[in-house]
C-alpha cells in the first residue's frame, strides 16, 4: 500500500503496520467477543498512530491526541464492520467446541455405551475440523480486509489536506 | 467468489491511491465497507447479540431477508429492530451516495469529498452505536444490570454463568429509579430481607403474591 502511495518504501512504517497486524491477529485468536476485540484493536491503532505521529515529527499533543483518538475509532469501527475472532460467540467453531466439550463430560453415556459414545465422539471430531477449516479461512478473510480498510482509511485521512483539490 | 471481489476491490483501492483520486477512493471505501457488512459484519453480530436479546422487540425474516445475509437459517426469533432499523439506514445512505457523488462530483469535487467524508463517518458511528447499543440491550436481558461481577462476560462471552434461584419472596416495597424497579424483598423460607432486587415483571402489592427470586452475579432479581 505504501508503494502504491508514495513510491518507496518506509522500513520503519512497514514494521509498525506488520507489529500492528500481529498484534490485531493475536487478539483475533483469543476468545474475546466482538465488543472485547474492538476495544482491544481500538487500543491497537491508537498506540500505533501515536507512535507513527511521534516518529514523523509530530510534537503537537492535542494533534498526536486527535489522530489517535480517529484510528482508534476506526480501529473498532473495522472489527464491528467485518474481521472478528474464530472462537467468538455465536461463531461455528465455538458451537462444536462446546459439543465436543458437551460430549466429553457425558460420562453415563461412556460407560453405558461405549462403542456408540466414541462414533459420536469420532463424528464431532470430525465435524470440527470441517468447521476450523471453513472458519479458519473465512476468519482471515474478514480480518485482512478490515485491517486493510481501517491501514487504508489511515493512509487516506493522513494525507486528506495534501491531496485535498485546491 | 467473494473472495475475488475483495482482492479486486483492494487491488482497485491501491490503483487509485497512487492516482490520489480522492472523491473516487472514498466510494470505494464506502462500497467496501457495505461488501464486508453485508458478508461478514452482520452475520458476527447478529451471532453475538441475538442469544439474549428480548424476542418481543425482535421483526421476523421475511419481509427484510435481503438486507441481511444468511441469517434466516441461524435463528428463529427474528432481527433485533435496532439492527433492522441501522441496516436501512446504512443501505439507504449508501444508495443515496452512490447516486449523488457522481453528479456532485462533475460540479464540484469537493463537494464530492466532502459527502463520502460524511458518509463514511456516518456509516462507521452508526454501525458502531448500533452493535453497542444491541449489546448492551441483549447483556441487561440477562444480567439486569453491569456491575464489575459481570462485565468480563460483556467482553467476552465465554463460560456464562446461569441465574441461581435464591428461593420463593413477597415484595415489602418496590422504588422505582428511572426507568429500572428496585424492590425490598422478604424470603418466605429463611424470612431473610433482601434490598436491591431488580424487578422484571408487573408486581402486585399485597402479601398473598409469592415471587420467585434469582441471583446471577451478584444481582438479585424477580423475574
Amino acid at each position: 500500500m505504501q508503494l502504491a502511495d508514495t513510491g518507496q518504501i518506509d522500513v520503519f512504517d512497514v514494521g509498525l503496520a506488520a507489529l500492528s497486524g500481529a498484534a490485531g491477529g493475536a487478539l483475533s485468536a483469543t476468545g474475546l467477543g466482538r465488543t472485547g476485540q474492538a476495544i482491544g484493536n481500538a487500543v491497537i491503532s491508537g498506540v500505533s498512530e501515536t507512535i507513527s505521529q511521534i516518529k514523523n515529527g509530530n510534537r503537537d499533543l492535542g494533534s498526536i491526541l486527535y489522530n489517535a483518538g480517529v484510528m482508534a475509532a476506526t480501529g473498532a469501527a473495522s472489527v464491528i464492520i467485518g474481521g472478528k475472532g474464530i472462537r467468538a460467540e455465536g461463531t461455528p467453531y465455538r458451537e462444536g467446541l462446546d459439543t465436543l466439550n458437551t460430549l466429553k463430560g457425558n460420562y453415563t453415556k461412556a460407560v453405558s455405551n461405549p462403542k456408540g459414545f466414541i462414533n459420536e465422539l469420532n463424528t464431532a471430531i470430525n465435524n470440527l475440523r470441517f468447521i476450523t477449516r471453513s472458519e479458519v479461512k473465512s476468519t482471515t478473510i474478514s480480518f485482512g480486509v478490515s485491517n486493510f480498510l481501517s491501514n487504508f482509511i489511515c493512509r487516506v485521512k493522513n494525507n486528506f489536506r495534501r491531496w485535498l483539490v485546491k | 467468489m467473494k473472495d475475488v471481489l475483495f482482492v479486486l476491490e483492494a487491488l482497485f483501492m491501491m490503483f487509485l491511491l497512487s492516482k490520489r483520486l480522492l472523491a473516487h477512493i472514498l466510494w470505494m471505501i464506502s462500497v467496501m465497507m457495505f461488501h464486508m457488512s453485508y458478508e461478514y459484519g452482520n452475520v458476527d453480530n447478529y451471532r453475538e447479540v441475538i442469544k439474549d436479546y428480548p424476542e418481543e422487540d425482535c421483526l421476523k425474516f421475511e419481509k427484510y431477508s435481503f438486507l441481511f445475509k444468511n441469517l434466516e437459517n441461524i435463528n428463529e426469533k427474528g432481527i433485533p429492530k435496532e439492527m433492522f432499523l441501522c441496516e436501512k439506514l446504512k443501505f439507504s445512505g449508501f444508495v443515496l451516495y452512490s447516486l449523488l457523488w457522481i453528479p456532485t462530483y462533475l460540479i464540484d469535487e469537493n463537494l464530492s469529498i466532502a459527502c463520502g467524508v460524511i458518509h463514511v463517518i456516518f456509516y462507521m458511528a452508526i454501525t458502531v452505536f448500533c452493535f453497542f447499543f444491541v449489546k448492551t440491550k441483549s447483556f441487561k436481558a440477562k444480567y439486569k444490570k453491569i456491575n464489575q461481577h459481570n462485565i468480563k462476560y460483556y467482553l467476552s462471552p465465554n463460560d456464562e454463568p446461569l441465574p441461581v434461584v435464591v428461593g420463593k419472596c413477597r415484595i415489602i416495597k418496590v422504588n422505582k429509579k428511572g426507568k429500572r424497579k428496585i424492590a425490598i424483598v422478604k424470603l418466605i423460607d429463611t424470612r431473610e430481607i433482601k434490598v436491591n432486587v431488580e424487578v422484571q415483571c408487573q408486581v402486585q402489592m399485597n402479601d398473598t403474591t409469592e415471587y420467585t427470586l434469582y441471583e446471577i452475579c451478584k444481582v438479585l432479581y424477580i423475574a
